[in-house]
């Protein structure tokens, strides 16, 4: 009855399910090829902080994709917001809690500006991004001609990029960050408390639910999977503030899509457009929305990239748009619209820079580096479409 | 003024071009709370083209609608349906990767009140499955992918989208056709429950008996005209149709009249088609079923029934075999040794007559060798009839040769015979088989008709490997020549015959001459064909 369960459960969310999959099997071969060295705290924590700018990216441009539109222009974007960023703390002498929301609300407008011509005039998307792209390509090395890189000397803008949440210091666990420990336990107890409880909701009104031996092996599973990380990066220095950025935006864009109406009129654009149009969905006013989402997280990809390098340099943002498409793809959004979550574009993004991480460790030239990770996106776009013709 | 107040919805001069085409000039009309009214019209009339205007897929070209006493101008679905003005359109669209509750609440979703609109799925849920059961369809089809419905559960998802919130104006643009006729009646009763709660209702339909049965004013197009607007209680379908068809030419109406009030009939009729069409399908399956079974029987029987046969018929084989031996065994022993004993007496008798010296003694004694001679002649004669002695020696042709010319000597009859000299030898069990046939032949002929010729003809054909033809010129068998009517008058002469031909796997063919007479024609094939001297 269990394996039976488990094999129904695996056969249903094969396409949710088989990301993670690949993640681990990523991990394990990257673990044994350095000997260790992959899985170690600082290396676990470097990726996630790097994955953090390319992540942020992939989860706005998931909904880009859900409804059947394409953004190149956010990597350029980025990088220009990111400059922008740089010139207002160092030349305007802004403040950062003035910057940031300043920098975000451009972004949202720059997004708005992108989706004009979309929605309005019907331009394809991959045109008018394109135009996006080179004119922000344009713009970056405009507004760094005079200085070049642009250092930025901020230490609380820089602390996004390169800092971690602060530690008390309680006697015991030496070498252990214990607030990032106690933050991944009230992580674990709230996810199984709300899991426990939309159950018991989805059964109060017979909706159809997981088995319970399923269920708790998916609590159990998940558990483990936060406890380890948790575990892992308490091990090194803790939670660094990208990852507290990149998981709030993942929280956020997660509750969005998948229990608000905005998120069903998102999905239901991207299922069938025209049906989404006579059921009263306003397709414009959330193509403006979704594009103008994307644009404010362009923005603090640009910013969370600006404060790692602690620079805002000319080649800011080069590729970001492609890594974050490829990403979305590899964390099973579906190319035909409707189809895609934000949290397996995250673990998208994570699989991707693990490659990357993985291979650097490795000493793997740089031409084969492009041809692995092309290979996998490949196979996770096959992967996809295959999934999709047999079941669901 | 006080007519305005109970005024919901006013078209003033409505129209809509789409190109050149004019689809809907100057449509005017104005409908109070509850107000039921029908839109008809042929194909091409304007009625989708006004419903999609009254729910913003399009912007009118011209003309004016007013809401609950505004001027609204729709450019999208959701200002009207912001305004509570729900349509179910021609041909629903629906959204193939989600489940039924999902399409039935899209744009319309019951969500929590405050900054963040989130779902509030089990009460949607519930809805859905109300809705589902007023429309008589299983509860558990909430949660069904809609990707592979057929065209009525589409309309039914379509209607329970239009249904599962409260609007003030429902556009139903020909939304019944698709239904069964159970359910068409289960939305006519829900149109009208509506309208009692106050809700106008806009419906279209080619069903003009629907149409009388739920409407208060008809309204008709023609080629994108309006031509009337009637009270319901005040026309007949015949008046629709007129205007509808823009004639009154009988030739013109009648058809259209007529599909018009058949439609009804022929929607029933159909969905009755289709249930007994069910039905038999179903007997069938049954019935086919039963068939086969019997036939199954049929072919077990008929088969233990062959190999019965079969089994008869060796059986009869070795019987005629074992009686073939008996009588060769029966044969020899006469002729090997009672034929041998009498001829050693008559020698001892011969010699004891040259020692005999009384003349009257020795004519005794010859008198007495003479009889034993006969004796020994009528044995021979028994042994040959037992066992012809030629066929072991000298072949069927033979022994038929000297079969007849005895017979001929005895009977006087006249045999006129021919056999092929390529018969060569054959089997012993069929020459012997051969050889009875043609002596039982002969002797039916001989009892029974009064023959003075027969003819005999025994030779080789490709086909078969022996083919026999005898006929005589006698009187012929009184009737048809019946077997069974032979067996049970206990003459077993043709009957005999004829099992022996079946033994050997031959054809027997009877006939009666014209000029008197019978004729038989055996074809025997031969076991081993290539038995050719």
């Amino acid at each position: 009855m269990f394996l039976k369960n488990l094999q129904k459960l695996l056969r249903d969310n094969i396409r949710e399910y088989g990301m993670f999959i690949a993640l681990f099997v990523i991990m394990a071969i990257f673990t044994i090829t350095t000997d260790g060295i992959f899985i170690s705290s600082r290396n676990i924590s470097n990726l996630l902080n790097q994955t953090g700018y390319i992540a942020v990216l992939a989860v706005g441009m998931t909904l880009v994709i859900v409804i059947r539109h394409i953004d190149l222009s956010v990597g350029f974007l980025a990088g220009f917001l990111g400059a922008v960023a740089a010139i207002a703390l160092q030349f305007w002498g802004l403040p950062v809690y003035v910057v940031i929301p300043l920098i975000l609300a451009l972004g949202f407008i720059a997004g708005l500006i992108t989706a004009y011509p979309v929605a309005q005039l019907g331009i394809p998307s991959f045109v008018a991004s394109l135009a996006g792209w080179l004119i922000y390509r344009g713009l970056l090395l405009l507004v760094t001609a005079a200085t070049g890189t642009i250092i930025i000397q901020d230490d609380a803008f820089n602390a996004i990029g390169n800092g971690y949440i602060p530690d008390v210091n309680l006697g015991f666990l030496p070498g252990l960050h214990k607030i990032t420990l106690l933050l991944g336990l009230i992580a674990i107890v709230l996810f199984i408390i709300s899991s426990i409880n939309s159950r018991r909701k989805q059964q109060a009104y017979d909706f159809e639910v997981l088995p319970y031996d399923m269920f708790i092996l998916k609590l159990a599973f998940m558990s483990i999977l936060v406890g380890l990380i948790t575990w892992v990066l308490a091990g090194y220095n803790g939670l660094s503030w990208t990852v507290v950025v990149v998981l709030l935006v993942v929280g956020i864009y997660h509750f969005i899509s998948t229990q608000t109406v905005l998120g069903r009129h998102i999905y239901a654009i991207g299922g069938n457009p025209e049906a989404a149009e006579l059921s009263g969905v306003s397709v414009k006013r959330l193509t403006f929305i979704v594009f103008g989402s994307m644009g404010m997280l362009s923005a603090l990809s640009g910013m969370l990239f600006a404060s790692r390098l602690q620079s805002a340099t000319t080649q800011a943002g080069t590729l970001f748009e492609l890594d974050a498409i490829a990403a979305a793809y590899i964390g099973g959004v579906s190319a035909a619209g409707g189809v895609g979550q934000v949290t397996g574009s995250l673990v998208g993004a994570i699989v991707y820079m693990s490659l990357t991480s993985g291979m650097n460790l490795m000493n793997v030239d740089i031409a084969y580096q492009y041809v692995v990770r092309g290979a996998v996106l490949a196979a996770a776009v096959i992967f996809d479409v295959a999934t999709r013709r047999t079941g669901k | 003024m006080s007519a305005d107040a109970r005024e919901l919805l006013r078209v003033d001069h409505l129209s809509r071009d789409f190109g050149t085409v004019r689809a809907l000039r100057d449509v005017t009309f104005s409908l109070a709370p509850g107000e039921v009214l029908g839109v008809v019209g042929q194909r091409g009339a304007g009625k989708s083209t006004l419903f999609q205007l009254l729910s913003g897929v399009h912007a009118p070209s011209g003309g004016e609608i007013t809401f609950d006493g505004r001027p609204v101008t729709f450019h999208t679905v959701s200002q009207a349906e912001k305004l509570g003005i729900v349509a179910v359109h021609q041909n629903p669209q629906l959204f193939e990767h989600m489940n039924v509750m999902h399409n039935v609440f899209m744009g319309r979703e019951i969500h929590g009140k405050g900054l963040v609109n989130f779902n509030r799925e089990g009460r949607m849920l519930q809805v859905t499955r109300d809705l589902l059961t007023a429309f008589d369809m299983p509860i558990d089809w909430a949660e069904e992918s809609v990707g592979s419905l057929s065209d009525e559960e589409m309309q039914i998802v379509a209607l329970a989208r239009a249904l599962c919130r409260p609007c003030r104006l429902l556009l139903l643009d020909d939304a019944l056709e698709a239904l069964s006729f159970a359910r068409q009646e289960l939305l006519l009763e829900r149109i009208k429950a509506l309208s009692e709660q106050q809700v106008t209702v806009i419906l279209s339909s080619d069903d003009l008996k629907q149409v009388f049965a739920v409407t208060d004013r008809i309204l008709i197009l023609y080629q994108g005209r309006q031509v009337a607007l009637r009270r319901t209680e005040d026309t007949t379908p015949r008046d629709i149709v007129e205007l509808m068809v823009g004639s009154n030419r009988q030739g013109r109406i009648t058809p259209v009249i007529w599909a018009y009030e058949s439609y009804h009939e022929a929607q029933k009729q159909t969905e009755y088609l289709r249930k007994a069409q069910r039905e038999l399908k179903r007997s069938l399956e049954e019935k086919d079923s039963i068939n086969q079974r019997l036939i199954e029987r049929l072919e077990n029987q008929v088969e233990a029934l062959d190999q019965l046969n079969m089994a008869l018929q060796e059986a009869g084989r070795r019987v005629l075999m074992e009686r073939e031996a008996e009588r060769k065994a029966l044969a020899r022993e006469l002729h090997d040794q009672i034929i041998q004993d009498l001829l050693s007496y008559n020698y001892q008798l011969e010699e004891a007559e040259s020692r005999v010296q009384g003349e009257e003694q020795r004519q005794e004694i010859v008198q007495i060798r003479n009889n034993i001679r006969q004796v020994v002649a009528s044995l021979r004669h028994v042994c040959s009839d037992l066992r012809p002695p030629t066929i072991d020696n000298h072949g069927l042709p033979a022994a038929i040769r000297s079969l007849i010319s005895k017979w001929t000597e005895q009977t006087g009859v006249l045999v006129e015979l021919d056999i092929d000299p390529d018969l060569g030898r054959l089997p012993e069990p069929i020459e012997l088989s051969v050889f009875r046939i043609v002596q039982e032949g002969l002797r039916n002929v001989q009892k029974h008709a009064e023959a003075s010729r027969v003819t005999l003809c025994l030779e080789r054909t490709p086909k078969a490997s022996l083919h026999v033809r005898m006929a005589d010129d006698g009187k012929g068998p009184e009737h048809p020549v019946d077997l069974a009517e032979l067996a049970e008058q206990n003459h077993f002469g043709l009957v005999g015959i004829s099992e022996r031909v079946s033994l050997m796997d031959g054809t027997l063919d009877l006939t009666c001459r014209r000029d008197g007479g019978l004729a038989w024609e055996i074809d025997i094939p031969s076991p081993y064909p290539s038995i050719h001297n």
